[in-house]
């Protein structure tokens, strides 16, 4: 009876608490996959155009709570590292701009949403779940994926931002 | 296109035939098999006049009251279900890969034992699609294995491993042939990007496979705390929404 009570209070922890991870996992540099897309006024982005800068790329949607409950901390980070060799790239997967748009009209980001309606991208960069995080270093290399969310200001994102920042 | 124009309209065929709803036999009954491992597996039976027996099997979250419901709706449609939760009835861990730990020789004997004195069919949310599909890939002939079995998978999840920037790898189930499958997918997962992928692997071990997007909707949608207006609404249809995707010729 114990047993089944600890079944179920498993159950409760991980309906309470999906998709939140900080286990960062670090790879062997590789060259980032393409990622090229536009933004909801038409812009266009490309990861090529970034070389010198730290990238988090950043796969997430609006239907996906955490992916919403991360975001304000991608924001205080960009404002913390305003100025400095950083970027964020927050690809809007799986749904089109209609669908975001309130969410984004409300945290109104200060950093480029690219659009990826048909899951393109996420297919390219192997994305399994939401949201799914990766740092790109100045060399255009991606170093470290985190499956999950996290808060990006505070921990483990914030010294390995550090770290790639200082290299 | 012609296909689902085809299925759809011989399932509002079956669907004007079926009306109005059989009645049911009794209530819900909580009843227990034992199995080869050991252990005794409760379900509860949802018991109905019809030729049709449906194994339902609840996801790696647990069963939910949305379940039950669907149940007595497929039910009163004249479909006998036996609900089951392999997580609890063995104990497992919650996590993704708990119900991985079913015994596949548990699930054939429950599989022939549902299936020996009406038609049976499955219904498997989440990762339960893999002791299920695991059971019937291992399902030898002279064992009893059907020639077909039509499976419903809403949303599975039957990866190997799914590691970012990695190659997809998914779990070897089996010889898959004979298993019809009907994939349910909901729009709102980050599965919807590999649904083409898994359909393929799937068919790669002879099974026939269809699928199905539902949109506007997340994984869990029947269970969610933060359901939308919508999710609760197609919670409560989840028993109609499992009915329709029955292939033809499970109906009653």
């Amino acid at each position: 009876m114990i047993s089944r009570l600890a079944v179920l209070l498993g159950l409760a922890c991980v309906l309470a608490f999906p998709a939140w991870a900080t286990d960062f996992r670090k790879l062997d540099p590789r060259v980032a996959p393409v990622l090229a897309a536009i933004d909801p006024e038409g812009g266009k982005h490309d990861l090529a155009t970034y070389k010198g800068r730290v990238v988090l790329i950043n796969f997430w949607a609006s239907w996906c709570p955490p992916c919403r409950k991360e975001m304000p901390s991608m924001q205080r980070l960009m404002q913390r590292l305003g100025g400095k060799s950083f970027v964020i790239l927050a690809v809007d997967s799986g749904e089109s701009r209609a669908e975001s748009e309130s969410f984004l009209k409300e945290i109104r980001p200060d950093f480029p949403i690219l659009l990826d309606p048909d899951s393109e991208a996420a297919r390219r960069w192997k994305v399994f779940a939401m949201p799914t995080s990766f740092l790109v270093d100045k060399q255009g290399r991606v170093r470290y994926a985190l499956a999950g969310a996290t808060e990006w200001d505070e921990g483990d994102g914030w010294l390995l931002i550090q770290e790639m920042l200082a290299e | 296109m012609m296909q689902r124009f085809l299925l759809l309209l011989a399932l509002f065929s079956v669907a004007s035939y079926a009306s109005p709803e059989r009645p049911t036999v009794s209530g819900p009954q909580h009843l227990q098999i034992p199995v080869p491992s050991g252990e005794r597996l409760d379900y509860v039976r949802y018991p109905a006049k019809g030729n049709i027996r449906l194994i339902w099997v609840s996801s790696e979250r647990g069963q939910g009251e949305a379940e039950s419901l669907a149940a007595s709706r497929l039910a009163e449609r004249g479909v006998e279900v036996w609900m089951i939760d392999l997580t609890f009835s063995y104990m497992l861990d919650a996590g993704r890969r708990g119900l991985d730990h079913v015994p596949p020789a548990d699930m054939r004997a429950l599989l022939s034992l549902a299936g020996r004195d009406k038609k049976l069919a499955v219904v498997a949310l989440g990762r339960a699609a893999v002791p299920l599909l695991r059971a019937y890939g291992s399902w030898q002939k002279q064992e009893g294995r059907p020639q077909q079995l039509d499976f419903v998978l809403v949303h599975p999840n039957l990866y190997e491993e799914a590691e970012p920037l990695q190659e997809v790898r998914y779990l070897e189930l089996g010889n898959l042939a004979g298993g019809h499958l009907y994939i349910m997918q909901p729009r709102h997962s980050a599965g919807i990007a590999w649904l083409d992928r898994q359909a393929e692997a799937l068919r790669k071990e002879g099974a026939v496979v269809n699928d199905e997007v539902l949109e506007r909707v997340r994984e869990g949608f029947w269970a969610r705390q933060d359901a939308s207006a919508y999710e609760v609404e197609m919670s409560q249809k989840l028993g109609d929404l499992i009915w329709a995707r029955l292939a033809k010729e499970t109906k009653p």
